[in-house]
């Protein structure tokens, strides 16, 4: 059993084909719509990885890992532990990302990068205001109260545990980051340059 | 697991080793990975509310702030912060301090006020040398220039790697302006506007906090206004030296 992955070269040029995804999906589950919740939850957690290593590009990084995954179980490569053996891939990913970038022109990197600083401006609030508006009253109210208020009164009124809130929290805040993300898609840009 | 081993490992304050074996548990553990991503909102919202000391602030920014996707979760953060601030309780201390200070006289007011200004100071002096050795998010404290006296500026050396620059404007407590807006000139031409300002008080101290991209900061002399209901209520002076490569 092989469960950790080689430094193979030369897979610069490869896409991911109908069968590799199909092999992977497989492995997921047997049954095409669990597989696919399965894919989106592994991608979401490879983007996480990423993410909290610091790349500038998680997204990029964590469907590279997973088109070189489905490339190896489509090679017939026997895996025991998937989750595992997609973190010997993220790894490798990571560490080529890194060589590749520490290569690029430093300025260049400069005009590239999208980063503008976060700020929370007329914009930015207006746009937070219509996505709290947008959330059901319970939501609203529970988020409103989480952030403005005593969270342990609040658990206690809630009858749930301070885990339970911090994990309700948690959901409404994706939903909202999701709907912010909606909106500086359609109308980009908040604080502004002159 | 506790919170402070999930914001060590947010943080890359453990060992690789360490990290690594975390990495694969928390990657085939939802509920494990469920806890990581409280303890990173939680984080972000600390640092937004000015809630973290300076290393680990320098460690959010380094680990927590390199991509648009978190960076999107900061500015979340942000946003929530201010739309939903947290209610404070009255400040009793500060008025007591304050009606004390008054009662003591002029005398000892000035020599406090004195001391306050010398330490913003040498803190204003001290931040920029730290510049030099922070991340791609720089943070640059401006006394105002009533206080500071105009033949001391703060001068800034981004260097290449800089993507962003965060502003902490000293206030005085009667400058405080619910609707206070910052213009931001070179050579007479504004660059870069915010409106609304957020505020946040350390130590006693009162900030307007405006963020800027680096890329808008080419060298000059820069001149910030704040003003509110179009009255200016203090302005800022600082030098940006051409960018130090890192």
């Amino acid at each position: 059993m092989n469960d950790s992955p080689s430094d193979a070269p030369a897979r610069k040029h490869w896409e991911l084909s109908r069968e590799a995804l199909d092999c992977l999906l497989e492995r997921l589950d047997t049954n095409r719509e669990a597989a696919s919740l399965l894919y989106e939850a592994l991608r979401a957690r490879l983007i996480d990885l990423f993410a909290w290593e610091g790349d500038p590009e998680p997204e990029h990084l964590a469907d590279e890992t997973l088109n070189r995954l489905a490339r190896r179980l489509s090679d017939g490569e026997p895996i025991r532990n998937l989750s595992h053996y997609a973190i010997g891939i993220a790894r490798l990913v990571l560490h080529e990302a890194v060589r590749s970038r520490q290569k690029k022109d430093v300025a260049l990197r400069e005009i590239e990068s999208r980063a503008l600083a976060p700020k929370a401006d007329q914009m930015a609030m207006e746009e937070m205001n219509r996505c709290l508006q947008t959330l059901p009253a319970e939501n609203r109210d529970l988020i409103e109260r989480y952030y403005s208020g005593d969270r342990a009164k609040l658990a206690r009124s809630l009858g749930i545990s301070m885990n339970a809130l911090r994990n309700r929290a948690l959901r409404i805040r994706e939903r909202l980051l999701d709907c912010m993300q909606r909106g500086r898609d359609i109308k980009p840009g908040s604080g502004h340059r002159e | 697991m506790n919170s402070e081993d999930l914001i060590a490992y947010l943080l890359h304050e453990t060992a690789e080793e360490e990290r690594l074996a975390f990495s694969e548990k928390w990657m085939s553990d939802p509920e494990l990975h469920e806890q990581l991503k409280m303890a990173e909102a939680e984080l972000l919202d600390a640092y937004v509310r000015e809630e973290v000391g300076p290393e680990r602030r320098r460690r959010i920014e380094t680990y927590l702030l390199g991509s648009d996707r978190q960076r999107q979760k900061l500015s979340l953060a942000l946003s929530l912060h201010q739309a939903l601030p947290r209610q404070r309780a009255t400040p009793w201390a500060a008025i007591a301090a304050a009606a004390c200070i008054v009662l003591a006289g002029g005398t000892a007011w000035l020599a406090t006020e004195n001391s306050r200004l010398n330490r913003q100071l040498a803190e204003a002096r001290v931040e920029v040398e730290r510049q030099r050795a922070a991340g791609p998010t720089f943070s640059l404290t401006l006394p105002n220039d009533a206080v500071r006296g105009a033949e001391r500026e703060t001068s800034l050396a981004l260097p290449s790697s800089a993507q962003a620059v965060r502003l902490e404007l000293g206030l005085e407590p009667a400058d405080r302006s619910a609707s206070a807006e910052v213009e931001i000139s070179l050579a007479g031409r504004v660059v870069w506007s915010q409106h609304p300002v957020p505020e946040q008080s350390r130590d006693g101290r009162l900030a307007a906090i405006v963020w800027i991209p680096s890329a808008v900061l080419t060298p000059g002399r820069y001149e910030v206004k704040l003003s509110s209901n179009g009255s200016a209520l203090a302005y800022y002076h600082f030098n940006v030296t051409p960018r130090a490569e890192r």
